[in-house]
């Protein structure tokens, strides 16, 4: 009941610094362009006279608009994510360290609430906002493009979920992180591991078009470092009709969102473990502390 | 004198190689109110953030109501004023104290009156709506007070109430402290205002370099040891080690062979002894200005007992300038 009521108090706060209506309007507007962009491009398509490389797609009877627009999809839920990542890091670095450094925190622990129920309830009232937003976004962004295209993914809830993954696996990090360290180192580190894993998770589906197996081990141990790159291209893969050119003999491709090979289901199961392990940390520091 | 509220055994806390105290031991009678003093950095916060459970001791115990403070029952019948804190600011002073009021374990149904009451208590009632962000750093000392009120406590832990709070504040607190033990609550106060501890507090303890230098009643802290004040001229080194030989005196530096007239504080045991002085100064050539017997107040004790950062007592220091 008390992580409810502190997970209640995140929800609170964040309602009462604007930042949420900021994060919605802000994304309206995101939204608004992008579903802008899909439609003009949408009628652009209509009119186009077939490239020759629409018209080998119909010979090889492939389905070109799905491709084109899995990827404009893509690119919509790649923005989403990326707001996502940082709103998950944002939120995550003061949470502890900087109710730590102002004695926000005492106040709260010299109440008849285990430390464990505070880290929780600040854990979890923070991934569930990320939640809401990922998924509220990224539901917002299939429905324009299913709207204004006719496209679909084969589960947009496959595709929420695992833009889920990524802001909570970014989120649990940073928790973790603000249990040992200051504010803003606390947000520098997740922000640099996020990056280092989206350029290794570059680097990989390069490895897999040069058949490289060094790039491709490289965006291996990255994921396992942090498994959010990796949960935005499990996104991705579901965003997306699969590629069919590898069928064909050729391992490329489809466009910039492609991921060329899906990763496997129980990155999300490691991704959540990883997570999980970094609220356990965090708990154990919070529970060493003295206040 | 009834059960126990706090019981401290030996307890310590070191950072690395410094030591934040060391031994402390004491306890506090339930219905009464305990003064914590000492000078910056003598120990009086870590030693309060052992008892509620913030920081853990690296020997030694502490129990709060025979309950280790980590218990969530001991927690339960405690509130507790942080010396230095910040409130969550965006929150209106009811939502702030409700959540307190909820994590006290407050009844739903008694919510509602018992924010009333605590803000009745400091107040504050006609800014139960108000943003915490719109309040002065006083009404913010008194909405903590307020927040530490919320279920009624059986003890409740003060460090530095006052600090941000003017003279009508100070007095605000004072009687409101002197209502909790009315009603049979314990007060736990840490604060640098020596006159307000005096006029409060049942019992003290004064800490110094992380240990209690000495503790007991205020009657018993300041009782027993009455001074002299002696004002005279003409006063000589061989007068003032025949006063030394039998007294503890306190002499400000001044030259000697000086004619201007000068302060001696002398300790003594009872005001009998004051014609003795007289005997000793008048003997020696001294001209007597003036003897005047007195009690020593508890900031003349606190003086008395502690110790500067550099390791010189108070005392000394004063009476060198």
């Amino acid at each position: 009941m008390n992580v409810l009521r502190i997970a209640a108090l995140t929800w609170h706060e964040t309602r009462r610094a604007r930042a949420l209506l900021a994060g919605i309007a802000l994304t309206a507007i995101f939204l608004g362009f992008f579903s802008w962009g899909v439609s003009a491009a949408a009628s652009e398509f209509g009119r186009a006279r077939p490239s020759p490389l629409m018209a080998l797609a119909s010979q090889s009877q492939i389905d070109f608009a799905s491709i084109i627009w899995g990827q404009v999809l893509s690119a919509g839920l790649y923005g989403v994510a990326g707001i996502g990542a940082l709103l998950a890091i944002f939120l995550g670095a003061p949470s502890i360290a900087r109710e730590v450094e102002t004695g926000t925190l005492q106040l709260l622990a010299s109440r008849p609430i285990g430390r464990w129920e505070i880290v929780t309830g600040k854990w979890l009232g923070g991934c569930a906002l990320l939640v809401a937003y990922v998924g509220g976004s990224g539901a917002l962004a299939c429905a324009s493009v299913w709207y204004l295209t006719g496209y679909a993914p084969g589960s947009p809830i496959l595709v929420v979920a695992a833009l889920s993954i990524q802001v909570v696996v970014l989120h649990s990090l940073t928790i973790a992180t603000s249990s040992v360290l200051p504010t803003i180192t606390a947000g520098i580190i997740p922000v640099i591991l996020h990056g280092i894993a989206g350029v290794a998770g570059f680097g990989e589906r390069i490895g897999t078009l040069l058949d490289s197996a060094i790039l491709k081990k490289t965006g291996i141990i990255a994921s396992l470092i942090l498994p959010s790159d990796v949960a935005w291209q499990l996104a991705a893969s579901q965003a997306q009709p699969p590629n069919p050119l590898p069928a064909l003999g050729f391992n490329a491709p489809m466009g910039p969102f492609d991921v060329i090979s899906a990763p496997s289901p129980w990155i999300a199961a490691y991704a959540l473990v990883y997570a999980l392990a970094g609220l356990g940390f965090a708990i154990w520091q919070v529970n060493q502390k003295d206040l | 004198m009834g059960s126990l509220a706090i019981e401290t055994e030996g307890l310590s806390k070191s950072y690395g190689r410094k030591h934040a105290t060391a031994s402390v031991s004491f306890s506090v009678a339930s219905g009464t109110v305990f003064g914590l003093l000492g000078p910056n950095g003598a120990g009086k916060s870590t030693t309060v953030k052992m008892l509620v459970g913030l920081v853990r001791p690296s020997s030694g115990r502490a129990r709060v109501f025979g309950l280790p403070p980590e218990n969530a029952d001991a927690r339960q019948r405690l509130g507790y004023v942080p010396e230095q804190f910040r409130f969550p600011e965006w929150l209106r002073a009811q939502e702030f104290l409700r959540l307190h009021a909820e994590l006290a374990g407050v009844l739903t149904t008694d919510r509602q009156s018992e924010v009333t009451r605590v803000l009745r208590e400091v107040g504050l009632e006609h800014r139960e709506h108000d943003q915490l962000r719109t309040f002065s750093k006083g009404m913010l000392q008194r909405i903590g007070i307020a927040q530490a009120l919320v279920g009624r406590p059986q003890l409740v832990v003060l460090d530095e109430p006052t600090s941000a709070l003017d003279p009508i504040g100070r007095r605000d607190v004072r009687d409101l402290i002197v209502r909790l033990r009315s009603e049979g609550v314990t007060v736990l106060l840490n604060s640098h205002l020596l006159s307000e501890v005096e006029t409060v507090c049942d019992h003290v303890a004064i800490m110094d370099r992380g240990r209690i230098v000495r503790s007991g009643s205020v009657a018993e802290v300041t009782g027993g040891h009455l001074e002299v004040e002696v004002r005279c001229a003409g006063l000589t080194d061989q007068a003032v080690r025949a006063l030394e030989s039998r007294w503890r005196v306190l002499r400000p530096g001044v030259s000697e062979g000086s004619s201007e007239p000068e302060t001696l504080t002398i300790s003594v045991m009872s005001e009998s002894e004051a014609p003795g002085i007289a005997d000793v100064l008048v003997s020696g050539g001294v001209r007597l200005l003036a003897l005047v017997p007195r009690r020593r107040t508890l900031e003349d004790v606190f003086l008395e007992s502690v110790t500067t950062i550099d390791g010189d007592d108070i005392a000394s220091v004063s009476a060198r300038r």
